[in-house]
């Protein structure tokens, strides 16, 4: 296939494909070579208009008027270093978090091309998170209903249970089932705290009111609040360097927070050390990576995604109390704000790291 | 010690059940179950039929607790009348609304009989303390 072919192939695709091209070793001598004619319209200047420049000369205007390159190239520079490695080193990669452009959600690839060159591809996901999101309005929704409409058989049972023993519990022959209705009632109770569990889950809602979040201060509060009740009273927390402010709702993220801490209170044998360090994420310059640290036992890599999963605990959380709630409320939090949470490798104990809003662009 | 006129506005027969075991030790206390919000509401009308309190299950069918609040609170002869939100909802939504609308209190239905009780014999103590409008 010839190159024109191959040009207008590219041309007629639903992607934003851009081509670069790095011949030397110094990244702002990388060279757009092409654009594909939809890159004009989801990168929000006029790309196509810069075919032939280096990264040198479309930066030129950005960093006269003070601008921060990444922030507004973002449409296509957001990761000029992976680009230009890809051009270099021949290394691809794919971004699983979407970036938001002008009211439209985009996911990354970046493909190398050999001989020095390498395409950025940016496919369109609005209509994937838009979708993904009504499901889990839906499931909110469900959540909340149930959460409701189980209460009163709950309730009824339990209660015409122990009407039952206080009428007729003294009845020779009836008091020995008495026990047996003792259990009915713990079990009545262990429900009524799932209830609540779902009810508590599906009132997390959305992010409705955005505001700068001093991290620091959330955090502070988050694990003060355990030193003070007794629960966390080994606890002793950590800021490392000095945590940027996010972007979000201040009542989510701390209790994000405070849920990461509970759940180390309740795994890491005492003393219990935590914690706290976020930085600009290199790969996605709207967001903040901010990584929480114990001192635990850790999560094997096997059971690190179901542990965020509602009602699915950790093998190791039998003889601990909770019902699997906490991590799958961080999750949705983070992901309210179009953010995630993962368990990553870390040499020592349970290492959290999630990506939430910069304070430098209004996220959606 | 006079007697606490007490309206439970319940449709669920069997939560009527309970509500009225849970209040049945309290002395000097009179219960009286009316099973919908529009029943509620023409009782209140009438003076002489004016509980001292009044406990309200918010999911009614038909004219709904929040509604009988809201109506029991605009009209001067009844705003005056205690009216406690006795209900299986922890939504905040709910709570939050029952407030909005001046609500006296609002106290979950508890699933444990004997936890029951106590709130019953607490909600009565409480009210007994306040000077009632008569």
């Amino acid at each position: 296939m010839d190159e024109k072919v191959a040009l207008k192939l590219l041309g007629g695709v639903a992607q934003t494909i851009a081509i670069w091209e790095a011949p030397t070793e110094d990244p702002e001598g990388m060279r757009l070579r092409y654009v594909n004619p939809q890159a004009d319209l989801t990168s929000g200047f006029k790309l196509s208009g810069w075919v032939g420049a280096t990264l040198a000369e479309l930066a030129a205007p950005i960093r006269e008027a003070g601008g921060n390159v990444d922030l507004q190239l973002a449409g296509d520079f957001v990761t000029r270093g992976h680009v230009f490695r890809a051009c270099r080193n021949q290394q691809g990669r794919a971004f699983d978090d979407p970036v938001w452009q002008r009211e439209r959600a985009f996911v990354l690839q970046i493909v190398p091309l050999g001989d020095h060159r390498a395409a950025t591809v940016w496919t369109d996901v609005t209509e994937n998170v838009l979708a993904l999101r009504a499901r889990r309005e839906d499931l909110r929704r469900t959540l909340y209903v149930l959460s409701h409409d189980l209460r009163k058989p709950v309730r009824h049972m339990i209660g015409f249970a122990q009407a039952f023993v206080e009428d007729f519990g003294a009845t020779p022959g009836v008091h020995k089932g008495v026990g047996f209705l003792d259990e009915m009632r713990n079990a009545g109770e262990r429900m009524e705290l799932l209830l609540d569990g779902i009810l508590q889950f599906a009132q997390l809602g959305h992010v409705d009111k955005w505001e700068v979040v001093d991290l620091v201060e959330s955090w502070t509060i988050a694990v003060t609040d355990y030193v003070i009740d007794g629960s966390g009273a080994s606890l002793s927390p950590s800021v490392e360097g000095t945590p940027p402010n996010v972007f979000g709702s201040k009542a989510m993220i701390f209790q994000l927070l405070t849920n990461l801490v509970a759940n180390s209170v309740k795994f890491c044998p005492p003393p219990v050390e935590m914690v706290l360090r976020a930085y600009p994420c290199k790969d996605l310059p709207d967001r903040i990576c901010v990584e929480i640290q114990d001192n635990g036992p850790g999560i094997p890599k096997a059971q690190r995604e179901e542990v965020f999963v509602l009602f699915r605990r950790g093998r190791d959380a039998k003889d601990v109390p909770g019902m699997g709630l906490g991590l799958a409320v961080c999750r949705w939090i983070a992901e309210a704000h179009g953010g995630s949470i993962r368990i990553v490798d870390s040499d020592v104990g349970t290492l959290f790291r999630i990506h939430l809003p910069a304070v430098t662009r209004s996220p959606r | 010690m006079r007697v606490l006129r007490v309206m439970l506005i319940e449709d669920d027969d069997r939560d009527a059940l309970l509500t009225t075991r849970a209040f049945s030790k309290q002395k000097e206390v009179n219960l009286l179950r009316v099973s919908t919000g529009e029943e509620a509401l023409e009782r209140l009308a009438v003076k002489a039929l004016r509980p001292d309190l009044v406990l309200l299950d918010l999911s009614l069918p038909g004219v709904d607790g929040h509604h009988v609040l809201a109506e029991a609170k605009r009209d001067p002869e009844t705003c005056v009348i205690p009216i406690v939100a006795l209900t299986s909802s922890k939504s905040d939504e709910d709570v939050l609304r029952s407030w909005q609308l001046q609500v006296s209190g609002y106290l979950v239905k508890p699933i444990d009989l004997v936890a029951f009780r106590a709130l019953a014999a607490a909600t009565v103590q409480w009210w007994r303390f306040n000077e009632l409008p008569r």
